[in-house]
């Protein structure tokens, strides 16, 4: 029985999804200029790996090992992200239009989000319980809403600041992605 | 072999069926009420989102307005063409709002107090002090207002704001975004008005081509139009007819008028 405080200062800090995973780099970058629509979608985010990690387990679990099926998982899993983005989707636009209109395009790419994806098969590589597989998701989910809150903070300053005109917007974003990565580093060989 | 197929189809099909279904019933289910007409109301408007009608954005003013239509001479930006095309889509007739124009109320005569090495925004600027300008009621030139405009109305000439009065839509932004409320929004047929708006006599000897409040335009003004306090003098549009006889009297030519 694996160690869920493990799993989750794993997740969250050591092998941040974002920041030494390198997945889901695309909304990382694109929903993070402004620190309201960066908790949105973190959140967003948290939502789908947690309940897509789930129904991915029992899926794989109940009905694609025991029939020997195991090689499906991919189209299984991106039907499952898939249509529970969308269902999300219709939630976020009915309870708050202006989130929708906040995160706008990157909302339906947490579909093509490599984070999610990810997060379903490190679960089964891994071979965790249904516990296991939330709690690494959940964690995973929130160490990208840490990261993505961090970048939003130092982007509304980098806006206000003295950048040089070649490098405003996405370079210096992602040279302060560089700069973040490394800053996380610190956090490895703090588990096994 | 065959059967390995079969088994792999079927499930795959499946579960695609179930996800399918759930999200047919979620798209019934979680349905936003959308009242038709707010669509072809947005569709008029002129998309710019500048907020001028007190709204953030045109499909916000665009619900707003099914509900109220009197609110439709709001849109300073489409003017009347948008105005006539909402009236159109909605059936009433409603009252056009005077065009606004914004104005500049201060000619930059102040030197700087202090050497200035922080961020570069009238914002910031602002915040040390009252601003690197010996005058507090100064504009301080790094731009706030002409980085908010989205018309290109604004252009900086000599550290001063500087509106073309054709591109101007009146739609408020420039003077919210400035921090020393430099910029005032008054109608386009209110063509006098001082550019100055000192409030402490104190500011007076700092500024090299502001209001002196010698009280020469209270003098010359027949239609007593001005009115006049320690600091700076003010006129009154509603009282104002335009003969200009203050303009000429001015000894700093604070008084302007903006002929169209």
């Amino acid at each position: 029985m694996e160690n869920l405080f493990v799993i989750i200062i794993g997740a969250i800090f050591v092998n941040n999804f974002v920041l030494s995973k390198f997945l889901g780099i695309c909304p990382f970058l694109g929903v993070s200029r402004r620190w309201k629509p960066a908790l949105g979608m973190g959140l967003a985010v948290t939502g789908v790996m947690g309940i897509s990690s789930t129904v991915v387990w029992v899926i794989e679990k109940l009905v694609l090992i025991p029939l020997n099926i195991g090689y499906l998982d991919i189209l299984v899993f991106i039907l499952v992200i898939a249509s529970l983005v969308q269902i999300l989707e219709l939630v976020i636009k009915q309870y708050s239009p202006s989130l929708y209109n906040a995160l706008g395009i990157y909302l339906p790419l947490i579909t093509t989000n490599c984070a999610v994806l990810g997060v379903a098969f490190l679960n089964i590589q891994k071979n965790y319980s249904l516990v296991g597989s939330i709690v690494n998701a959940i964690g995973g989910g929130l160490g990208f809403l840490l990261a993505l809150l961090l970048m939003s903070a130092v982007r509304e300053r980098l806006d206000l600041g003295d950048v040089p005109k070649n490098f405003q917007g996405i370079p210096i974003a992602f040279i302060t992605a560089a700069l973040m990565s490394m800053a996380f580093l610190a956090f490895s060989g703090m588990i096994q | 072999m065959i059967q390995a197929i079969m088994t792999a189809l079927i499930t795959a099909a499946v579960i695609a069926l179930l996800l399918a279904i759930s999200l047919a019933f979620a798209s019934k289910r979680f349905v936003s009420k959308e009242d038709p007409k707010v669509d072809s109301v947005f569709e008029v408007l002129p998309q710019s989102n500048c907020g001028a009608c007190g709204f953030p954005s045109c499909s916000e003013f665009a619900k707003a307005l099914v509900h109220d239509p009197k609110a439709a001479n709001h849109c300073r930006l489409g003017g009347k063409k948008v105005l006539e095309d909402i009236e159109t889509v909605l059936g009433v007739k409603v009252q056009q709002e005077a065009q606004m124009f914004a104005r500049v109320l201060c000619k930059s005569g102040s030197k700087e107090k202090f050497d200035y090495h922080g961020i570069r925004t009238c914002k910031a600027a602002s915040l040390l002090s009252n601003g690197p300008k010996s005058c507090a009621f100064s504009c301080i030139g790094f731009g706030d207002c002409l980085k908010v405009c989205q018309f290109g109305a604004i252009s900086m000439k000599d550290s001063l704001p500087v509106i073309d009065d054709k591109k101007c839509t009146g739609c408020d932004l420039c003077v919210a975004a400035c921090p020393k409320s430099v910029l005032m929004l008054s109608k386009a047929t209110d063509t006098v008005f001082v550019a100055c708006h000192n409030q402490k006599k104190e500011f007076i000897k700092s500024c090299s081509n502001g209001c002196i409040a010698c009280g020469l335009c209270v003098k010359a003004c027949k239609s007593k139009a001005i009115s006049i306090d320690s600091s700076c003098a003010k006129i009154d549009p509603a009282k104002c007819n335009k003969c200009l006889d203050c303009v000429k009297v001015c000894p700093r030519k604070v008084i302007q008028s903006q002929l169209a």
